[in-house]
Protein backbone atom coordinates (compact mmCIF):
# COMPACT_ATOMS: atom_id res chain seq x y z
CA UNK A 1 0.00 0.00 0.00
CA UNK A 2 1.60 3.37 -0.92
CA UNK A 3 1.95 5.56 2.01
CA UNK A 4 0.26 9.18 1.34
CA UNK A 5 0.29 12.08 3.41
CA UNK A 6 -2.26 15.08 2.66
CA UNK A 7 -1.30 18.58 4.44
CA UNK A 8 -3.57 20.79 3.18
CA UNK A 9 -2.72 21.40 -0.55
CA UNK A 10 0.35 19.45 -0.34
CA UNK A 11 0.26 15.58 -0.99
CA UNK A 12 3.85 13.54 0.02
CA UNK A 13 4.03 10.06 -1.57
CA UNK A 14 6.64 8.02 -0.67
CA UNK A 15 9.35 7.05 -3.25
CA UNK A 16 12.12 4.44 -3.35
CA UNK A 17 14.64 7.12 -4.36
CA UNK A 18 15.25 10.64 -4.84
CA UNK A 19 16.66 11.38 -8.34
CA UNK A 20 20.73 11.75 -8.64
CA UNK A 21 20.51 15.29 -10.51
CA UNK A 22 18.15 16.95 -7.52
CA UNK A 23 19.42 20.22 -6.47
CA UNK A 24 19.99 19.83 -2.44
CA UNK A 25 17.47 23.29 -0.89
CA UNK A 26 18.93 25.51 1.91
CA UNK A 27 15.28 25.42 3.68
CA UNK A 28 12.62 23.23 5.68
CA UNK A 29 9.63 24.88 3.84
CA UNK A 30 7.70 22.98 1.27
CA UNK A 31 5.28 25.86 0.09
CA UNK A 32 4.37 29.42 1.18
CA UNK A 33 1.27 31.25 0.99
CA UNK A 34 1.15 33.90 -1.30
CA UNK A 35 -2.18 35.88 0.25
CA UNK A 36 -1.83 34.48 3.67
CA UNK A 37 1.77 34.41 4.24
CA UNK A 38 1.29 30.82 5.73
CA UNK A 39 4.02 28.19 5.52
CA UNK A 40 4.13 24.64 5.14
CA UNK A 41 7.58 23.85 6.94
CA UNK A 42 9.33 21.25 8.76
CA UNK A 43 9.73 22.26 12.14
CA UNK A 44 11.48 19.02 14.00
CA UNK A 45 13.40 16.15 12.82
CA UNK A 46 16.19 16.42 10.29
CA UNK A 47 15.17 16.63 6.77
CA UNK A 48 17.14 17.51 3.61
CA UNK A 49 14.86 18.75 0.78
CA UNK A 50 15.65 18.97 -2.95
CA UNK A 51 14.09 20.66 -6.13
CA UNK A 52 13.87 18.22 -9.04
CA UNK A 53 16.58 19.10 -11.84
CA UNK A 54 13.65 18.95 -14.61
CA UNK A 55 10.09 20.81 -13.36
CA UNK A 56 7.61 18.35 -13.90
CA UNK A 57 3.70 19.10 -13.11
CA UNK A 58 3.82 16.01 -10.84
CA UNK A 59 6.81 16.52 -8.67
CA UNK A 60 7.29 20.07 -6.41
CA UNK A 61 9.99 18.97 -4.39
CA UNK A 62 11.82 15.78 -2.98
CA UNK A 63 12.16 15.32 0.47
CA UNK A 64 14.59 13.10 3.07
CA UNK A 65 14.10 12.54 6.60
CA UNK A 66 16.94 11.25 8.23
CA UNK A 67 15.09 10.88 11.79
CA UNK A 68 12.66 8.45 12.72
CA UNK A 69 9.73 11.14 12.11
CA UNK A 70 9.67 14.51 11.30
CA UNK A 71 7.38 17.08 11.80
CA UNK A 72 5.64 18.79 9.33
CA UNK A 73 3.56 22.53 10.74
CA UNK A 74 1.68 24.95 9.39
CA UNK A 75 -0.42 27.80 10.89
CA UNK A 76 -3.70 26.49 10.18
CA UNK A 77 -3.23 22.72 9.37
CA UNK A 78 -2.85 20.17 12.32
CA UNK A 79 0.68 18.64 12.38
CA UNK A 80 1.74 15.74 11.10
CA UNK A 81 4.42 13.59 11.64
CA UNK A 82 6.37 12.56 8.55
CA UNK A 83 8.05 8.67 8.93
CA UNK A 84 11.61 8.24 7.83
CA UNK A 85 12.47 7.63 4.04
CA UNK A 86 12.18 9.64 0.78
CA UNK A 87 8.87 11.10 -0.43
CA UNK A 88 8.05 13.60 -3.26
CA UNK A 89 6.14 16.21 -2.90
CA UNK A 90 2.83 17.46 -5.26
CA UNK A 91 1.15 20.63 -4.76
CA UNK A 92 -2.98 20.63 -4.99
CA UNK A 93 -4.12 21.12 -8.80
CA UNK A 94 -7.19 22.67 -10.41
CA UNK A 95 -8.66 23.45 -13.99
CA UNK A 96 -9.47 26.88 -15.38
CA UNK A 97 -12.12 26.07 -17.46
CA UNK A 98 -11.88 29.66 -19.13
CA UNK A 99 -8.19 29.18 -20.24
CA UNK A 100 -8.86 25.30 -20.62
CA UNK A 101 -5.57 24.51 -18.60
CA UNK A 102 -4.41 22.75 -15.28
CA UNK A 103 -2.73 24.70 -13.34
CA UNK A 104 -1.31 24.82 -9.45
CA UNK A 105 -3.55 25.94 -6.30
CA UNK A 106 -2.68 29.52 -4.89
CA UNK A 107 -3.37 29.77 -1.60
CA UNK B 1 1.94 39.53 29.75
CA UNK B 2 5.31 40.96 30.78
CA UNK B 3 5.76 43.33 33.83
CA UNK B 4 8.32 45.48 32.02
CA UNK B 5 6.95 49.38 31.86
CA UNK B 6 9.63 50.15 28.89
CA UNK B 7 8.18 47.31 26.43
CA UNK B 8 5.85 48.68 24.09
CA UNK B 9 2.10 47.25 23.21
CA UNK B 10 0.30 47.12 19.82
CA UNK B 11 -2.93 48.49 21.90
CA UNK B 12 -0.76 51.49 23.06
CA UNK B 13 0.34 52.71 20.10
CA UNK B 14 -1.42 54.94 17.13
CA UNK B 15 -0.54 57.06 13.92
CA UNK B 16 1.19 60.45 15.56
CA UNK B 17 2.40 62.89 12.71
CA UNK B 18 6.14 62.69 13.37
CA UNK B 19 8.82 65.36 12.22
CA UNK B 20 12.56 65.06 11.77
CA UNK B 21 12.85 67.34 14.48
CA UNK B 22 10.96 64.82 17.07
CA UNK B 23 13.26 62.12 16.11
CA UNK B 24 16.79 63.69 14.91
CA UNK B 25 18.12 63.40 17.83
CA UNK B 26 17.57 60.17 18.98
CA UNK B 27 18.32 59.00 15.29
CA UNK B 28 21.73 60.31 15.75
CA UNK B 29 22.52 58.64 18.78
CA UNK B 30 21.49 54.88 17.38
CA UNK B 31 24.09 56.02 14.15
CA UNK B 32 26.83 56.61 16.96
CA UNK B 33 25.69 53.50 18.55
CA UNK B 34 26.52 51.92 15.12
CA UNK B 35 29.37 53.68 14.01
CA UNK B 36 27.90 55.96 11.65
CA UNK B 37 27.49 59.59 11.06
CA UNK B 38 23.87 61.62 10.81
CA UNK B 39 22.40 60.44 8.18
CA UNK B 40 19.30 62.10 6.37
CA UNK B 41 15.77 61.42 7.51
CA UNK B 42 12.69 60.12 5.20
CA UNK B 43 9.42 60.06 7.11
CA UNK B 44 6.47 58.27 5.20
CA UNK B 45 3.32 57.65 6.63
CA UNK B 46 2.95 54.15 5.27
CA UNK B 47 4.91 50.94 4.91
CA UNK B 48 4.17 51.55 1.10
CA UNK B 49 5.26 54.66 0.52
CA UNK B 50 8.60 54.38 2.92
CA UNK B 51 9.50 51.47 0.47
CA UNK B 52 8.95 54.00 -2.67
CA UNK B 53 11.28 56.32 -0.93
CA UNK B 54 13.60 54.11 -0.42
CA UNK B 55 13.79 53.22 -4.02
CA UNK B 56 13.65 56.89 -4.77
CA UNK B 57 16.32 58.21 -2.18
CA UNK B 58 18.38 55.63 -0.88
CA UNK B 59 22.28 56.31 -2.09
CA UNK B 60 24.08 54.04 0.65
CA UNK B 61 24.34 50.52 1.66
CA UNK B 62 21.60 49.02 4.30
CA UNK B 63 23.25 48.57 7.79
CA UNK B 64 20.72 46.63 9.41
CA UNK B 65 23.37 44.00 9.82
CA UNK B 66 25.61 46.44 11.68
CA UNK B 67 22.80 47.71 13.86
CA UNK B 68 22.31 44.15 15.02
CA UNK B 69 26.42 43.69 15.56
CA UNK B 70 26.94 46.38 17.21
CA UNK B 71 24.26 46.80 19.57
CA UNK B 72 24.27 43.32 20.27
CA UNK B 73 27.85 43.81 21.59
CA UNK B 74 27.51 46.34 23.10
CA UNK B 75 25.31 44.79 25.59
CA UNK B 76 27.20 41.56 25.76
CA UNK B 77 29.87 44.30 26.72
CA UNK B 78 27.74 45.62 29.46
CA UNK B 79 27.23 41.63 30.54
CA UNK B 80 23.90 41.24 29.11
CA UNK B 81 24.16 37.30 28.54
CA UNK B 82 22.14 35.63 25.15
CA UNK B 83 20.03 34.27 28.40
CA UNK B 84 18.59 37.41 29.63
CA UNK B 85 18.07 38.58 25.94
CA UNK B 86 16.06 35.67 25.43
CA UNK B 87 13.84 35.97 28.24
CA UNK B 88 13.56 39.46 27.34
CA UNK B 89 12.07 38.26 24.05
CA UNK B 90 10.13 35.87 25.50
CA UNK B 91 8.31 38.45 27.80
CA UNK B 92 7.45 40.13 24.90
CA UNK B 93 7.17 37.73 22.24
CA UNK B 94 4.56 35.70 24.31
CA UNK B 95 1.74 38.52 24.48
CA UNK B 96 -1.48 38.30 22.10
CA UNK B 97 -0.04 41.45 21.12
CA UNK B 98 3.40 40.48 19.32
CA UNK B 99 1.20 37.81 17.53
CA UNK B 100 -0.59 40.43 15.67
CA UNK B 101 2.60 42.40 14.84
CA UNK B 102 4.16 39.60 13.86
CA UNK B 103 1.22 39.32 11.13
CA UNK B 104 1.19 42.94 10.69
CA UNK B 105 4.91 42.90 9.59
CA UNK B 106 4.29 39.95 7.84
CA UNK B 107 1.38 40.97 5.57
CA UNK B 108 3.24 44.04 4.59
CA UNK B 109 6.25 42.46 3.86
CA UNK B 110 4.04 39.97 1.61
CA UNK B 111 1.83 42.61 -0.34
CA UNK B 112 3.96 45.26 -0.50
CA UNK B 113 6.37 46.50 -3.85
CA UNK B 114 9.80 46.08 -3.42
CA UNK B 115 9.25 45.29 0.55
CA UNK B 116 12.57 44.23 2.83
CA UNK B 117 12.63 43.47 6.80
CA UNK B 118 12.89 46.47 9.13
CA UNK B 119 13.72 47.13 12.42
CA UNK B 120 10.27 46.73 13.00
CA UNK B 121 8.09 48.89 16.26
CA UNK B 122 7.95 46.23 18.84
CA UNK B 123 10.62 43.81 17.43
CA UNK B 124 14.05 44.02 16.99
CA UNK B 125 14.50 46.70 20.02
CA UNK B 126 15.48 43.79 22.19
CA UNK B 127 19.00 44.57 21.27
CA UNK B 128 18.63 47.94 22.83
CA UNK B 129 16.96 46.98 25.95
CA UNK B 130 20.37 44.59 26.38
CA UNK B 131 22.52 47.78 27.06
CA UNK B 132 21.06 49.37 30.21
CA UNK B 133 18.29 50.82 31.75
CA UNK B 134 18.52 54.54 30.11
CA UNK B 135 19.09 53.05 26.38
CA UNK B 136 15.94 50.99 27.10
CA UNK B 137 14.15 54.16 28.46
CA UNK B 138 15.41 56.00 25.57
CA UNK B 139 14.12 53.62 22.62
CA UNK B 140 11.11 52.86 24.18
CA UNK B 141 10.35 56.78 24.27
CA UNK B 142 11.57 57.18 20.74
CA UNK B 143 9.18 54.20 19.63
CA UNK B 144 6.28 56.02 21.38
CA UNK B 145 6.99 58.86 18.98
CA UNK B 146 4.88 56.66 16.80
CA UNK B 147 7.96 55.04 14.84
CA UNK B 148 6.54 51.82 13.20
CA UNK B 149 9.35 50.66 11.52
CA UNK B 150 12.58 51.71 10.61
CA UNK B 151 15.34 51.17 7.42
CA UNK B 152 18.77 51.80 8.37
CA UNK B 153 20.66 53.14 5.45
CA UNK B 154 25.06 53.81 6.06
CA UNK B 155 23.17 57.67 4.63
CA UNK B 156 20.05 57.59 4.59
CA UNK B 157 17.62 56.82 7.49
CA UNK B 158 13.88 55.58 6.83
CA UNK B 159 11.13 55.84 9.39
CA UNK B 160 7.35 54.51 8.67
CA UNK B 161 4.75 55.98 11.05
CA UNK B 162 2.63 53.94 12.60
CA UNK B 163 -0.73 53.18 10.97
CA UNK B 164 -4.01 54.74 11.93
CA UNK B 165 -5.66 51.45 12.76
CA UNK B 166 -5.16 47.98 12.50
CA UNK B 167 -7.81 45.74 12.84
CA UNK B 168 -8.71 41.76 13.76
CA UNK B 169 -11.56 40.16 14.09
CA UNK B 170 -12.51 37.77 17.20
CA UNK B 171 -9.79 35.46 16.46
CA UNK B 172 -7.27 37.48 15.91
CA UNK B 173 -7.16 37.51 12.17
CA UNK B 174 -6.41 40.71 10.29
CA UNK B 175 -10.20 41.90 9.05
CA UNK B 176 -11.13 45.35 9.00
CA UNK B 177 -15.10 44.51 7.86
CA UNK B 178 -15.66 47.51 5.68
CA UNK B 179 -12.66 49.52 6.60
CA UNK B 180 -9.08 48.38 5.61
CA UNK B 181 -7.76 45.98 8.02
CA UNK B 182 -3.85 48.01 8.17
CA UNK B 183 -5.34 51.59 7.92
CA UNK B 184 -2.29 53.79 7.04
CA UNK B 185 -2.27 57.88 7.44
CA UNK B 186 -1.60 58.57 3.54
CA UNK B 187 -4.19 56.47 2.27
CA UNK B 188 -2.18 53.22 1.14
CA UNK B 189 -4.28 50.89 3.43
CA UNK B 190 -4.27 47.37 3.17
CA UNK B 191 -7.44 45.12 3.05
CA UNK B 192 -7.96 41.92 4.65
CA UNK B 193 -10.53 39.58 5.25
CA UNK B 194 -9.81 36.33 7.61
CA UNK B 195 -5.84 37.48 6.96
CA UNK B 196 -6.28 37.40 3.57
CA UNK B 197 -5.17 40.04 1.56
CA UNK B 198 -7.37 41.62 -1.46
CA UNK B 199 -6.80 44.79 -3.35
CA UNK B 200 -9.33 47.65 -2.61
CA UNK B 201 -10.70 47.50 -5.76
CA UNK B 202 -11.88 43.97 -5.15
CA UNK B 203 -12.40 44.10 -1.20
CA UNK B 204 -15.08 46.83 -2.13
CA UNK B 205 -16.60 45.40 -4.97
CA UNK B 206 -16.67 42.07 -3.07
CA UNK B 207 -18.29 43.97 0.54
CA UNK B 208 -20.38 45.90 -1.59
CA UNK B 209 -22.02 42.85 -3.13
CA UNK B 210 -21.23 43.52 -6.48
CA UNK B 211 -19.07 40.75 -7.42
CA UNK B 212 -21.03 37.93 -9.47
CA UNK B 213 -20.42 34.46 -8.35
CA UNK B 214 -18.30 33.92 -11.86
CA UNK B 215 -16.11 36.74 -11.17
CA UNK B 216 -15.33 35.08 -7.41
CA UNK B 217 -14.81 32.29 -9.09
CA UNK B 218 -12.44 33.11 -11.84
CA UNK B 219 -10.52 34.96 -8.27
CA UNK B 220 -6.86 34.03 -9.26
CA UNK B 221 -6.14 32.70 -5.61
CA UNK B 222 -7.72 29.86 -4.07
CA UNK B 223 -7.50 31.84 -0.61
CA UNK B 224 -9.46 34.62 -1.95
CA UNK B 225 -12.08 32.90 -3.72
CA UNK B 226 -12.54 30.91 -0.23
CA UNK B 227 -13.35 34.34 1.67
CA UNK B 228 -15.34 35.89 -1.41
CA UNK B 229 -17.55 32.65 -1.14
CA UNK B 230 -17.66 32.76 2.31
CA UNK B 231 -18.32 35.97 1.90
CA UNK B 232 -21.69 35.60 -0.61
CA UNK B 233 -22.22 32.21 1.67
CA UNK B 234 -21.19 29.03 0.50
CA UNK B 235 -25.31 28.43 0.11
CA UNK B 236 -25.55 31.15 -2.46
CA UNK B 237 -23.85 28.17 -4.98
CA UNK B 238 -26.77 26.31 -4.38
CA UNK B 239 -29.14 28.82 -4.81
CA UNK B 240 -27.72 29.81 -8.12
CA UNK B 241 -30.44 28.88 -10.80
CA UNK B 242 -27.95 27.17 -13.10
CA UNK B 243 -26.15 25.25 -10.70
CA UNK B 244 -27.13 21.24 -10.05
CA UNK B 245 -25.67 18.59 -7.91
CA UNK B 246 -23.85 15.45 -9.79
CA UNK B 247 -22.58 13.76 -7.30
CA UNK B 248 -22.29 13.63 -3.24
CA UNK B 249 -21.89 15.35 -0.76
CA UNK B 250 -19.79 12.21 0.12
CA UNK B 251 -18.83 10.48 3.16
CA UNK B 252 -15.39 12.49 2.44
CA UNK B 253 -17.22 15.94 2.79
CA UNK B 254 -16.76 16.21 -1.33
CA UNK B 255 -19.88 17.81 -3.67
CA UNK B 256 -19.75 17.82 -7.37
CA UNK B 257 -21.97 20.17 -9.47
CA UNK B 258 -22.29 21.39 -12.34
CA UNK B 259 -23.06 24.94 -13.19
CA UNK B 260 -24.35 27.01 -16.52
CA UNK B 261 -22.89 30.07 -17.16
CA UNK B 262 -25.09 32.70 -19.64
CA UNK B 263 -22.62 34.67 -22.35
CA UNK B 264 -22.44 38.10 -20.20
CA UNK B 265 -22.01 36.88 -16.98
CA UNK B 266 -18.43 36.76 -17.29
CA UNK B 267 -16.38 38.77 -19.99
CA UNK B 268 -13.59 36.46 -20.64
CA UNK B 269 -16.44 33.89 -22.03
CA UNK B 270 -16.12 33.77 -25.72
CA UNK B 271 -17.56 30.40 -26.62
CA UNK B 272 -20.40 32.78 -28.46
CA UNK B 273 -23.68 31.00 -26.04
CA UNK B 274 -23.58 28.82 -22.41
CA UNK B 275 -20.95 27.15 -21.08
CA UNK B 276 -21.53 24.68 -18.54
CA UNK B 277 -18.41 23.57 -16.17
CA UNK B 278 -18.34 21.37 -13.33
CA UNK B 279 -17.46 22.73 -9.82
CA UNK B 280 -16.11 20.75 -6.73
CA UNK B 281 -17.10 22.06 -3.17
CA UNK B 282 -14.56 20.54 -0.75
CA UNK B 283 -13.44 21.03 3.23
CA UNK B 284 -10.42 21.96 4.91
CA UNK B 285 -10.51 18.73 7.31
CA UNK B 286 -8.10 21.06 9.57
CA UNK B 287 -10.19 24.30 9.88
CA UNK B 288 -13.78 22.75 8.22
CA UNK B 289 -13.73 25.92 5.80
CA UNK B 290 -15.42 25.44 2.52
CA UNK B 291 -13.02 25.86 -0.83
CA UNK B 292 -14.73 25.83 -3.90
CA UNK B 293 -12.59 24.45 -7.50
CA UNK B 294 -13.23 24.17 -11.13
CA UNK B 295 -12.41 20.30 -12.51
CA UNK B 296 -12.20 18.83 -15.54
CA UNK B 297 -15.81 18.62 -17.46
CA UNK B 298 -14.92 14.89 -17.79
CA UNK B 299 -15.31 14.26 -14.07
CA UNK B 300 -18.67 12.90 -13.00
CA UNK B 301 -17.80 11.76 -9.34
CA UNK B 302 -17.38 14.40 -6.63
CA UNK B 303 -13.92 12.05 -4.79
CA UNK B 304 -12.66 11.17 -8.23
CA UNK B 305 -12.70 15.02 -8.94
CA UNK B 306 -10.85 15.40 -5.25
CA UNK B 307 -8.34 12.94 -6.16
CA UNK B 308 -7.37 14.10 -9.56
CA UNK B 309 -6.85 17.65 -7.43
CA UNK B 310 -4.03 15.48 -5.95
CA UNK B 311 -2.95 13.88 -8.78
CA UNK B 312 -4.65 10.58 -7.13
CA UNK B 313 -6.62 7.62 -8.43
CA UNK B 314 -10.04 7.38 -6.70
CA UNK B 315 -9.01 4.22 -5.06
CA UNK B 316 -5.77 5.97 -4.24
CA UNK B 317 -7.73 8.99 -2.41
CA UNK B 318 -10.26 6.69 -0.40
CA UNK B 319 -7.72 3.93 1.07
CA UNK B 320 -4.36 4.95 1.22
CA UNK B 321 -4.01 8.26 2.53
CA UNK B 322 -2.37 7.79 5.91
CA UNK B 323 -2.67 10.88 7.81
CA UNK B 324 -4.69 13.94 5.94
CA UNK B 325 -5.11 17.12 8.14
Amino acid sequence: MPDIYRHGDLLLRRVESIPTDAQKLDSLTLAEGEATGHHHTFTAGQVQLYAPAHLTDDVAKYIEVKTKKASLTHQEHKQIDVPQGMWQLSIEREYSPVDRVVRQVLD
Amino acid sequence: MTDNPNLIKLEDQTFKEITEKDVRADVNWIYKQMGLGKPKIYIAESYHTKQQQILKYAKSERVDKLYNVNIRNKGIEKGFTQEKVERLRRQFGETTENEKLDKVYGVLISNTPNSDTDQFFGAGVEMFYSIDEATEKRISKFYRKGVFSIAFFENECFICCFPVAVRFDDENRLSGGEKPAIEFADGNNLYFARNVFFTEDIWTRLHNREMSLTEILNLPNVEQRSVAIEFIGPEALLECDNTELISGPTERGNTLYEVELKMGDANRWNNGGNYKYKLLRYGCPSTDRQYASFIPEDIEDADEAMAWKHRLTREEYLNDIVKET
